[in-house]
Formats: C-alpha cells, structure tokens, sequence
C-alpha cells in the first residue's frame, strides 16, 4: 500500500537517511524500531510530506506521493511524538476542527463519541484542551488521527505518556484497525509493544535499515536464534566490534 | 479550509474571553480605550482647530502631500512586514501548526491566502498611525470639493487597503521564507554581518540623494522651495514609486485633476503589482517552505545552537552565576527569537541618522532641546526592547518552569535581569539613539549629563517592564497560544506597553511644561521606586503562581 524506496536525507552535511526502503502492506503493524537519532523522525517527516527527501520516491497504491499528494493525504492519519493541539479549542471542538478540515459531514462525526467514549475522554471533551494532562493531549491527537478512518496510520511513539487503561484502549482499537485492512507504522520505544502488536518490524540505525523482517527473523538476525527482541535489538543497534567489522 | 481556520480562530478568542480572569478583561478594555481615546482626541483636536488643519494642505501642495502620506505608509508597512517576518519565521517553523495543517488534503494555495489573512489583520493596527492624515484628506476634500468627494475618498481607502495590505502581506511571507532559509544554511552572526552589510549598500545608495534634498538651500519662493525639495525626494525614493501604495496614491493625484482614465490606469497597474508580488511570494513559499518545513526547522535550531551565540559575550564569564544566567538566557533567548536581526538592522539605521538627517535638524536641536529629540528616538527602542524584557514572564513559561526548581529565587532573577538590561539599554541608547554629530558638539558637563540621563532612562525602563511585568504576570492568567510550546500572555505585554508609554509620555509633558530636570529626575525615581516594589510583589505572587 505504501512504499519507501531508497529514500536519502541529508541535514547540512550529516546523512539522517541513507537509503531506507520499505513497505507498508494492508492489514499489518509495521514495527520502525532504532535508537534516538537513528533516522525514524525524519522517515515520518518524509512520510508525512514535512519534508522532501534528497532523492528516493516514495510510493501510494503504485503511485508516487508527490503526483498523487491529496489522495495520499485523504488516506492518511498520523499522531506526532509531541501532539499538535489548539489548546483554546475544547477536546470536541478541536475534534470537529479537524472533522472541518478533512471535509467530513455532521452524519459522517459519530466516531467522534465513540473514540472519545473507548479512550475515557467523554467527561472532559467539553473542557479546554489547555487544562489536559499530557496523556489526555495523547488520546486527542491519536483519535483527531483516526476520525476519518484512514487507510494508511503512521503512529510515532503512540503511548508515551498514555497510562496503562489507555494503552490498553490503543492496543484494541489499534488490532481492530489492523484486523479491518489499514496499514499501521508504528515506531515505539518500548520494544514489548512491538513484540506483541507488530508482524513485521524493521530497525534502523545511523540512517539505515540494519535487519528487517518477522519478529522471528528479528531475534533471530546474525545466526543466534532464541534471543529476546531487546537483546537482539541492542545487539543489531550496538553490534560488538567483530560484528561490526563483518 | 480558509473559512474553517478563521472561524475557529475566532472561536478560540471567544474561549479566551470566556475563560480570562476580571483583571486581565480590565487589562484589555484599557488597552482599547487608549485606541479609542487616541481617535477621538486627534478628531476633536482637529475638529476644534478646523482652521488651521484645512490650510495645511491645499491644491497647491496636495500632490506633495499624497505623496509624503505614502511615502510614511511604505516606510511603516516596510518595517511592520520586516518586523512580521522576523516573528513569522518563529510561527512558521517553531510552531507546529503549518506542519499539522499541511497534513490534511488541502491545496497549498488556500494555506498561502490564510497566512497572507492572519498577516494583513496582524498589519492593520499601523494603518491607526496613520489616522492623523486620513483626517487631512477628510478635512481637504470637504473644504476644497464637497462632501460626495470625501465619501468617495473613504470609499476609496477602504478598496485601496487591502491592494497594499496583500501587497506588504505577500512581502512579509516572502521575507520569512528567505530568513528562515539563511538561517538553515548561515550561522546567525553570518546572516547578521550579510544584513549590515545589505543595509549599508541600500544606505549608500539612497541615503546622500537625500540628504542633499534636505540640505538644500532656502530660496525666496516658499512653493518653488517645496517643489525643488518634492522633486530631489522624489529622485533619491524612486524605487518606491513600483510599490501598489505609490500607484494608489497616483491615481488619487490623478482623480483630483479630473484624469479619470489615468487614475483607473494607475489603480490597475497597483491591483496587478499587489497580484504579481503574491505570485512570486507563493511559488517562493511554496517551493522553499512547504517542501522541507521539517527538515528546515531542525536546521534553524541547529544553527541557532547555543554554542555559537555565547560566543558574543565572553565578559560575562566573568559574573557572579546568577547574573550570568540572566544575562545567558537573555542573549539566547534573544538569538533564538531572531530579535537580534531586527535590533542589527535598526541600529545601523539609527547609526546613519548623522548622514541622512540635514545639519538643520542638528542646529535646532542643539541646547536643552537636543536631548529630548534623541530620547524621543530612544523611547522607540525602548518600547521594542519591552517584549525581550517581559519575554520570561509573557511567552517563556519554561523559563519560569526551570527556575522554580532551582535554588534561585524569582526575585534575585528578575533584579539580575533588570540591571543587565539597564546596561544594554544605556549602551544602546548611547550608541544607536544619539547623533554622534550632535554629542561632539556638546562639552565634557553636557556630554556627563546626557549618558546619565540615558543611564537612567534606560534603568526607569527596564525596571518598570520587569516590575510591571512580574506584578501583571503574577496577577493575570498565564494562557497559551495554539501550540503548548508557544506560551502568551497579551495582557500582561498589553499592560507593560502602556506604562511604559505613560511613562515616557509623561516625561515629555513635564519638560514641555517647563519643569526643570531635576524635577523629571524625581518624576521617573518615583516610577522607579513604583517598580521595585512592583518587582517585589510581582515575584512573589509568581513564586506561587500555578505555572
């Protein structure tokens, strides 16, 4: 459904992605795993058209993203790592703000009690976003991000901040997006998420796709099955020196 | 999408509204009544000396006078477009709103006529300066036409205003695409010296041509007089004759001569100069912003680095920690906001005043006199100055965050910040807000008595922005803007701005009054002892203010 190809950013003179290829396929979780500054922000930068890479295409439904931009967008949901809300708006305002923007009639916004009622968020959608906690602006922006039911789900450290009922909450909704055909790209720093939710997962470090694959081809990379993914993640991330060397 | 983003900026002001406290709704009712009563002071005024204001212009001078009234009306949109786009670089890249908008399925044209919306709204309270000569056309086209004529001129200006507002718009938007590129790929003190040096290539170009226009020789024919020096400002401000404002004003010129045909021509010429700058300033945003917004902003904040900028102020190493820190966190934060651009581009300007100013000027501000014109220029910087003084209480709610959990009380701080900018200021006000010319003619007792009159001026006001700022910040609600990163209090600005102003004003009425300077010594100690106390209350309502 979408697909990275060798896709290259530079900031000045260092490389933040050198030449990341992937794909997104329908009814998946796709796991994008690396340590802090290995390249993931700027991967959803460029997938969310904030920025342009220096070379490489990246493709919807066949199609490159820069011919085909609206209807990428259309089908397209992302939640930020740090959430973009109005906090003069209340919850439900900013919701029907975002319902405005995406061209969504009134009888098309009964998603908007249902996510706010799966996330615990009714009693406080008429409050001032300015008076949220930081886990409250989380589940906002996440459902802001699914309202319009999009195909293509690019999630960038979903449950940071969120507390354990609301993780949960994710968890289904998300299974049930998954289970429905849309393509989620989840990049997270806690690794027992990706194990659980994820089919596919990818790690990239210093800009690269370093091992991609099952969960199972992940603990299994460098011929040592049986590994946790943490030790094979730090092993992939941070190789000893003779495996760097080979 | 337009209609949508102005509707629910509106809805979100009616929420602030909604939820301010009492103090601040006070704060903002006097900030109008001050608009209010500058209106209605000027019409009375005018009304009441209808006389003489309808001899100031006549058919004789109109042409003149148009073009003196535009000539101050790009000048003022030049610089309020050059200050905007300074701040725009901040809203566009710092705050994430362009990043969230560009993610919904929408034409960047629409995004384009929203941001040349919310800047042309933003421009429009400069037009308020302007009010005094929008009267003048009144009053002229009522005693020398009738009043179908003065209608026709209101109706006129208010086609006309949007022309120059989109016009200046489109420039400012074209300014902060071009800023915040420099910015990505220069360092700011690289960008710096390339603004100093744009500046005195501009300055050596038109500034002798005018000169040479003010210093011209008197002649005996007092309208001949005029046209020679109508003629030599005209030559050295020709460029601006291709500015839409320019053609508005010829068309009006023409108009008035009954050239009817000319005037549409002219009004055209200024519709397709405003339409053709928003088509250059919408191909250069859309191709240098909307491509690479993400990627620019990590590079302005990485060429922003704080390495670089503590670099300017190796002296301070040498204070004691918490002086350090305020002076730190200014500069920084003074780098990070870009306002050093604006204050490196304005002092230069101030810094040619000798070059571009006629000896004229100098010999009729020499005496007592002098110094009032030069503080007049320096109550302008002043007043600029105010938003980086305030910065930490009105818009840097982390800043305030952070020193709570230091073993730093706010007071200390806000002393420490108060003296540092006393310091600044002085040296600023010495430097950029003084003809040098005019202080070289003055003796070693005049020359005293001016650097500790700007000392004190500078230490009246620093002290009043942090003293008035602590108090209305720890009384006033502390609101955020649309993005939690971006922290505003406008009441607190709004309220520090006007004492000031009353402040400064003040000053000026008692020296017009015929009090000596002792007594304005007296007059801004008082203040300053108004503002300490302020500063100590102020910091302690913000010690336990819920941040």
């Amino acid at each position: 459904m979408l697909e990275a190809r060798s896709l290259h950013k530079k900031y000045g003179n260092f490389p933040a992605l050198s030449g990341v290829s992937f794909e997104l396929r329908p009814g998946e979780i796709f796991g994008y795993l690396g340590p802090n500054g290995a390249g993931k922000s700027t991967t959803l930068k460029l997938l969310t058209f904030a920025s342009a890479p220096d070379s490489g295409e990246i493709l919807f439904e066949g199609r490159p993203v820069s011919s085909s931009a609206t209807e990428y967008k259309k089908n397209l949901g992302y939640v930020p790592e740090v959430p973009f809300l109005y906090d003069l708006l209340t919850g439900r305002e900013f919701l029907n703000f975002v319902c405005d923007m995406r061209g969504m009639s009134l009888s098309e916004r009964g998603s908007i009690d249902r996510y706010l009622d799966e996330f615990d968020m009714l009693r406080d959608a008429e409050k001032l976003i300015s008076c949220y906690s930081n886990g409250m602006k989380k589940k906002m922006s996440i459902i802001a991000a699914l309202l319009h039911e999009p195909k293509i789900l690019l999630l960038d450290e979903p449950t940071s901040a969120m507390d354990a009922v609301s993780v949960k909450a994710f968890k289904d909704i998300i299974t049930r997006l998954k289970n429905s055909g849309t393509a989620i790209l989840l990049t997270t720093h806690i690794l027992e998420i990706a194990e659980k939710m994820c089919q596919r997962i990818a790690v990239i470090g210093r800009g690269k796709i370093l091992a991609e694959g099952t969960l199972d081809d992940i603990k299994n990379a460098g011929k040592r099955p049986g590994r946790e993914l943490e030790e094979a993640f730090l092993l992939i991330t941070n190789p000893p020196d003779g495996e760097a060397a080979k | 999408m337009i209609s949508t983003l102005i509707r629910y900026r509106i809805t979100m002001q009616k929420n602030r509204f909604a939820t301010m406290p009492l103090a601040e709704k006070l704060a903002y009712a006097l900030a109008g009544t001050v608009i209010l009563a500058f209106v209605a002071v000027i019409t009375a005024i005018f009304v009441d000396r209808a006389d003489r204001v309808t001899g100031i212009v006549t058919p004789a001078v109109f042409p003149y006078f148009n073009y003196l009234c535009v000539l101050i009306l790009n000048g003022l949109l030049m610089t309020a477009a050059f200050i905007e786009a300074v701040s725009e670089v901040d809203e566009l890249y710092y705050r994430r709103e362009t990043q969230f908008i560009a993610q919904f399925a929408h034409k960047y044209h629409k995004f384009f006529i929203f941001k040349l919306i919310d800047i042309s709204v933003k421009t429009v309270p400069v037009l308020l300066l302007l009010f005094p000569f929008y009267l003048l056309y009144i009053f002229y086209f009522i005693k020398h036409h009738n009043l179908t004529a003065a209608a026709y001129f209101a109706a006129f200006s208010m086609l006309a205003a949007p022309v120059v507002l989109a016009f200046f718009a489109s420039l400012t938007l074209f300014m902060a695409v071009i800023i915040a590129r420099l910015l990505a790929f220069f360092r700011q003190r690289t960008l710096v010296l390339i603004s100093v040096l744009g500046f005195i290539i501009v300055a050596s170009v038109c500034l002798p041509a005018l000169k040479s226009a003010q210093n011209e020789k008197p002649v005996a024919d007092k309208s001949r007089e005029i046209k020679m020096a109508y003629d030599r400002v005209r030559s050295a401000t020709a460029g601006l004759d291709y500015l839409p404002a320019s053609k508005l004003a010829e068309a009006l010129t023409l108009a008035v001569g009954l050239d009817f045909a000319g005037a549409v021509r002219a009004a055209a010429w200024a519709m397709l100069l405003t339409l053709a700058a928003m088509l250059v300033s919408f191909y250069v945003s859309g191709i240098l912003l909307m491509k690479d917004i993400g990627c620019l902003m990590d590079n302005i904040t990485l060429r922003q680095g704080t390495a670089a900028s503590l670099a300017y102020i190796w002296p301070m190493k040498a204070l004691p920690p918490l002086w350090r820190g305020a002076a730190y966190d200014e500069i920084i934060h003074a780098m990070r906001k870009n306002t050093i651009i604006a204050f490196v581009i304005m002092i230069p300007a101030f810094f040619a005043l000798p070059f571009y100013l006629p000896d004229k000027f100098f010999e009729a501000v020499s005496g007592i006199e002098g110094c009032w014109v030069i503080f007049a220029i320096n109550c302008v910087i002043l007043m600029y100055g105010s938003e980086i003084m305030i910065a930490d209480i009105v818009s840097k709610r982390h800043s305030l965050q952070l020193l709570r959990s230091m073993p730093v009380d706010i007071e200390s701080f806000m002393k420490a910040k108060a003296v540092f900018h006393s310091l600044i200021f002085t040296v600023i006000l010495l430097i950029a807000g003084g003809p040098w010319i005019y202080f070289m003619k003055l003796n070693a007792a005049e020359l005293a008595g001016i650097v500790f009159l700007a000392a004190l001026w500078s230490a009246a006001g620093s002290l009043l922005c942090h003293g008035a700022g602590c108090l209305a910040g720890g009384l006033f609600s502390m609101r955020k803007e649309s993005d939690s990163l971006a922290p505003y209090d406008p009441a607190t600005a709004i309220t520090v701005f006007i004492l000031l102003s009353v402040m400064c004003i003040g000053a000026f009425r008692l020296q017009k009054m015929g009090f000596s300077l002792i007594i304005i010594f007296i007059y801004l100690a008082v203040w300053m002892a108004a503002s300490y106390c302020a500063l100590v209350k102020g910091a302690a309502l913000l010690e336990k203010k819920e941040l």
